[in-house]
C-alpha cells in the first residue's frame, strides 16, 4: 500500500517537473505555422509552412492544406540576417532555394521573394484558423460557400458510392449545384443532396470544368477535408472563381457573442441577431425612429461539424435606414449564416449576410408602419440589394466593435452610401 | 321633391364627385402609396361610369342657361334611388382610396384595381339608367330655354 502511494507521488512530481520544463523550453522549440503561396507538391496553389526559427537556423516542413494527403516536404535554411530567410525546400522533383524578405502589412507578417512569386504570411496577434489552413486564398474567388471539385482520373463509381456510404452526414448535406445547360451554355442552380451532386459531377468528370456547388456556410471546411480524404477527389477547394460584384458580404465579431463554454451556441446566435435586427430597423443615422416589422424567423442547424446555424427572416424596414433614400418601405429576405472563414482570427467568428428579393413600396402619409406584401410591387436592382447588405453588415459589425467585409467589385463604389 | 330639384342635386353630386374622385386619385399618387403609373391607372379605372354620367350631367347643366324647369313632383323612392346610387358609387370609391391610403392589410394596388373594377361594373347599370332618366333626351323639354 505504501509503495503504491509513493509511486503515485513520484508520478505527480515527474509530471509537474515535465510540465514546468516544457513551459520553459517548448515555446522556443514550437513551430510556427505560415500560409505559403507558391510551388508545392500538392494540387493546390497554397500550402502550410511549419517552421522553427532558432539560433539563426530554420527547420520544418512544407505541409499540404488540411485533409490533403500529399506528403510533407522538408524545409531547412538560415536566418542569418534580421528580416531575411534563406529556405531550401526538398521537393520530390528536386531541391529549391528561396530568399524571403520580411514585411509587415496590416496585422500580417509577410515573407516574400524578390520576384514576389512565392510568399508566406501569418497574423502576428493570432495563429491561423483551421479554415485558413484548409483552403486556398483567392484574390477574387470565393471565401465561403462556393466549392469546386475535380475528380481523380482513376476514381471509380464504386469508390464514390463507398465514400458516400461511409460518410452519411456529408452525403445527405443539402447543397446548391450549378448545372450546366450544354445547349444554352448557362448554369442553373439546383438544390439537392451532396451525394446527388457528386454523382452528377462524377458522370461529367471528363469535362475540363470542375464541379461547382454551394455548401452551407460554416460546413465547407468539414466537407472539403472529408472529400480530400475520400480517395475519389483530385482537388476540392473554395472556388477560385473570378472577380465579380458583391461576392463577399459578411461581418466579424468577437467569438464571445456566439460561444458558450467554448462551443457555438445557437441560442446566443439567435439572441444576438434578434436584438441587433431590432436596433437596425428602428432608428436611422439621424436618430429618427421608424416603424418596422420583422417576419417569422427560421433558424436551421447544419448537420455536420461544427454544426453551424443559419438564421433567415423577412424584414420590412424604412428605406432611410436600408438605402438612405427617403420615402419608401423596403421588404427583403435576410439570411445570416455563422461560420469560421479563412480570414477570421481564432478570437473571432463571422456571419455571412445575404439579402434577397428586395422590393419596395412608396410610403403613404396615412400609415406609419410598413404595409403588407400586397403593397410591395416594385422590384429593386442588385445594386440596391448590395446597398442593403452593406448597410446591415456595417451596422451589425460596428455596434459590437467588429469589422465588416463587403466586396463592391462590379458596383459603382462612389454611389454606395454604406461601405464597409 | 320636384324633378328639377332632383336633377340639380344629382348633377351636383355627380359633377362634384367626379372632380373629387379624379383629384383624390392624383393625391393618392402624391401622398399615398401609389406609384405614378398606379395612380394614373386608378384615376382611369375610377372614372368611366362616373365620367359618362358626369358628361350627361354637364350637358344638362349647360343646357339650363337661364333656368331649369321645376317639373312635376317625384316619388320618395325615385328621389332616394337617383340620389343614393351616385352617392354610393362615390362613397365606395373613396372607401377604397382610404383603405389604400391607410395601407390596410390585403388592400394593395392590385386589389384596389380589382375592387374599383367591381364597383364600376356593379354601379354601371344603375347609373346608366339614372343618367338616361334624369339627363337623357326625354328630359330636355323640361329645360326652359
Amino acid at each position: 500500500m505504501e509503495t503504491v502511494k509513493r509511486r503515485r507521488k513520484l508520478r505527480i512530481v515527474l509530471f509537474a517537473g515535465a510540465t514546468m520544463l516544457c513551459l520553459d523550453l517548448c515555446p522556443a522549440l514550437a513551430e510556427t505555422l505560415y500560409k505559403f503561396r507558391g510551388d508545392n507538391a500538392s494540387p493546390y496553389p497554397w500550402a502550410v509552412l511549419a517552421i522553427t526559427i532558432a539560433d539563426g537556423g530554420v527547420s520544418g516542413q512544407l505541409r499540404p492544406l488540411l485533409g490533403d494527403g500529399t506528403p510533407p516536404v522538408a524545409v531547412s535554411g538560415t536566418n542569418s540576417t534580421e528580416g531575411v530567410l534563406e529556405l531550401t525546400m526538398g521537393f520530390p522533383s528536386g531541391q529549391k532555394q528561396y530568399v524571403f524578405k520580411k514585411s509587415i502589412k496590416d496585422s500580417q507578417i509577410e515573407w516574400r521573394t524578390a520576384e514576389d512569386k512565392e510568399y508566406f504570411f501569418r497574423y502576428f496577434d493570432t495563429p491561423l484558423s483551421e479554415p485558413a489552413l484548409t483552403f486556398s486564398q483567392h484574390e477574387c474567388g470565393a471565401m465561403y460557400k462556393t466549392l469546386e471539385i475535380k475528380f481523380s482520373a482513376n476514381a471509380t463509381a464504386e469508390q464514390l458510392e463507398a465514400f458516400l456510404a461511409r460518410a452519411p452526414e456529408v452525403s445527405s448535406l443539402p447543397v446548391v449545384y450549378s448545372r450546366l445547360d450544354e445547349k444554352k451554355q448557362t448554369y442553373t442552380q439546383i438544390s439537392q443532396s451532396l451525394a446527388a451532386t457528386l454523382r452528377e459531377g462524377f458522370k461529367a468528370r471528363a469535362k475540363p470544368e470542375p464541379t461547382n456547388l454551394n455548401a452551407p456556410v460554416g460546413a465547407e471546411m468539414y466537407v472539403v477535408q472529408k472529400l480530400r480524404r475520400s480517395g475519389v477527389i483530385a482537388m476540392a477547394d473554395l472556388d477560385s472563381g473570378g472577380c465579380g460584384g458583391a461576392d463577399r458580404s459578411y461581418f466579424v465579431v468577437d467569438r464571445r457573442f456566439f460561444f458558450d463554454s467554448g462551443s457555438f451556441s445557437q441560442a446566443k446566435f439567435e439572441q444576438f441577431i434578434d436584438e441587433r435586427l431590432k436596433g437596425f430597423a428602428q432608428t436611422d443615422k439621424l436618430k429618427k425612429s421608424w416603424g418596422y416589422r420583422l417576419g417569422q424567423r427560421k433558424v436551421t442547424r447544419v448537420n455536420v461539424p461544427p454544426y453551424p446555424s443559419s438564421y433567415r427572416i423577412k424584414m420590412y424596414v424604412a428605406s432611410e435606414i436600408t438605402r438612405q433614400v427617403p420615402g419608401w418601405w423596403d421588404s427583403f429576405s435576410a439570411s445570416f449564416e455563422a461560420g469560421e472563414l479563412i480570414d477570421t482570427k481564432q478570437s473571432e467568428y463571422a456571419v455571412v449576410v445575404t439579402i434577397e428579393r428586395l422590393k419596395t413600396s412608396k410610403r403613404s402619409w396615412g400609415s406609419e408602419t410598413p404595409p403588407d406584401d400586397n403593397f410591395f410591387t416594385k422590384d429593386l436592382s442588385e445594386f440596391d440589394e448590395a446597398e442593403v447588405t452593406a448597410a446591415l453588415s456595417k451596422y451589425l459589425s460596428e455596434r459590437d466593435g467588429g469589422r465588416c467585409v463587403f466586396d463592391t467589385e462590379g458596383y459603382e463604389r462612389e454611389k454606395h452610401k454604406s461601405v464597409c | 321633391m320636384y324633378q328639377g330639384q332632383v336633377r340639380i342635386l344629382v348633377a351636383v353630386i355627380i359633377l362634384g364627385g367626379h372632380f373629387l374622385v379624379f383629384f383624390a386619385g392624383l393625391l393618392l399618387g402624391i401622398f399615398g402609396p401609389l406609384l405614378g403609373s398606379d395612380a394614373v391607372q386608378t384615376v382611369l379605372m375610377a372614372s368611366p361610369i362616373l365620367g359618362v354620367t358626369a358628361t350627361s350631367a354637364l350637358m344638362f347643366a349647360l343646357r339650363g342657361e337661364t333656368e331649369i324647369a321645376q317639373g312635376s313632383k317625384v316619388t320618395t323612392l325615385f328621389g332616394f334611388v337617383t340620389v343614393f346610387f351616385p352617392t354610393a358609387l362615390i362613397l365606395c370609391v373613396f372607401i377604397v382610396f382610404y383603405a389604400v391610403y391607410k395601407q390596410v392589410s390585403g388592400f394593395g394596388p392590385d386589389q384596389m384595381k380589382i375592387a374599383l373594377g367591381a364597383i364600376e361594373t356593379f354601379f354601371g347599370v344603375f347609373l346608366g339608367a339614372i343618367s338616361e332618366t334624369l339627363f337623357g333626351k326625354r328630359a330636355s323639354p323640361a329645360v326652359t330655354p
